[in-house]
């Protein structure tokens, strides 16, 4: 897949986890490797980008006497699902396009 | 190699870093292998598994030059930051008012258009209706007369609801694009734009 289409959907994957709870960053890949392959070097840099354009915002807790950064989905962060969702059925009719045309071949 | 040893490996590989840059960078290693740990990784299997440090570093420090988080850039930005940041944000703020002010204007002018073209769809609807209806009553007094009626009353009434259609299709046509307008210059008030 293509890196830059990956690191969308992977921001997206990530705002999508925090949408029922907030989470912290180990969760985060045990959860969104169910649905793509992802390492803590390639988390980082978009939970950093998410948290500077405003769609997470984070804290330190202490947890078995150790701080963890907790993250949470803002409004930012919402709207942005919402954009993606409805950005889909325009997706979709470029797929479905594009398969038409290889079926045709 | 433990976690002691990769945090000191990263840290002088990543001395590139800003020193708040470096400190998160580590913390968020640091967690990850005490949350490993806790989830049955001995430190060495936890370390293993984030990879090397070489290319953990070099994934930070291209994408922390992306975002100004380098000594050198953040140095090099500091001295010239301020007069330009004032200057861009100036000129962005006056161009969103004025691209905001013609988006304005643009939106009056396709209301006033869709209100006029939308009066004469009902009113040729109306016609239609009507010489349709009178057509209907004539037919038992004078025949042919009815049907020209009829005839002509359903050309109008055809005519109408096509100009219906293309009505509402320009309409959330025009719709969409001044939303994005309005949108875009809402962006370039609050200097988001490029």
């Amino acid at each position: 897949m293509d890196i830059q289409l990956k690191r969308g959907y992977i921001e997206i994957c990530v705002l999508a986890s925090m949408l029922k709870e907030e989470t912290y960053g180990y969760k985060l890949i045990k959860d969104v490797s169910y649905v793509m392959d992802i390492s803590e070097s390639t988390l980082y840099p978009i939970l950093k980008r998410l948290e500077a354009s405003g769609c997470v915002s984070s804290r330190n807790a202490e947890y078995n006497s150790r701080l963890r950064k907790y993250y949470s989905i803002t409004n930012i962060g919402r709207e942005r699902i919402k954009e993606f969702m409805s950005d889909w059925n325009d997706v979709m009719k470029i797929y479905e396009y594009i398969k038409g045309e290889c079926d045709c071949e | 190699m433990n976690k002691n040893e990769f945090i000191a490996s990263l840290s002088k590989a990543t001395e590139q870093l800003t020193d708040d840059a470096r400190e998160r960078t580590i913390a968020y290693y640091a967690e990850i292998i005490d949350d490993r740990c806790e989830g049955g990784m001995s430190e060495e299997q936890a370390v293993y598994s984030l990879g090397a440090v070489d290319e953990i570093a070099k994934q930070i420090i291209d994408d922390a030059a992306e975002c100004g988080e380098l000594k050198q850039a953040v140095n090099a930005v500091c001295q010239n930051n301020n007069t330009v940041k004032k200057g861009a944000s100036l000129g962005s703020a006056v161009l969103g008012v004025f691209s905001l002010i013609g988006v304005c204007i643009l939106c009056m002018i396709v209301i006033s258009f869709s209100l006029s073209i939308w009066g004469s769809d009902i009113s040729l609807l109306i016609a239609g209706l009507t010489l349709v209806l009178t057509g209907i009553t004539m037919l038992s007094s004078a025949t042919s007369a009815g049907i020209f009626l009829i005839g002509i009353g359903l050309v109008i009434l055809s005519l109408g609801i096509a100009m219906c259609v293309l009505c509402v299709k320009l309409s959330v046509f025009f719709y969409r694009h001044i939303k994005n307008l309005f949108k875009k210059s809402v962006a370039i008030c609050k200097g988001e734009q490029n």
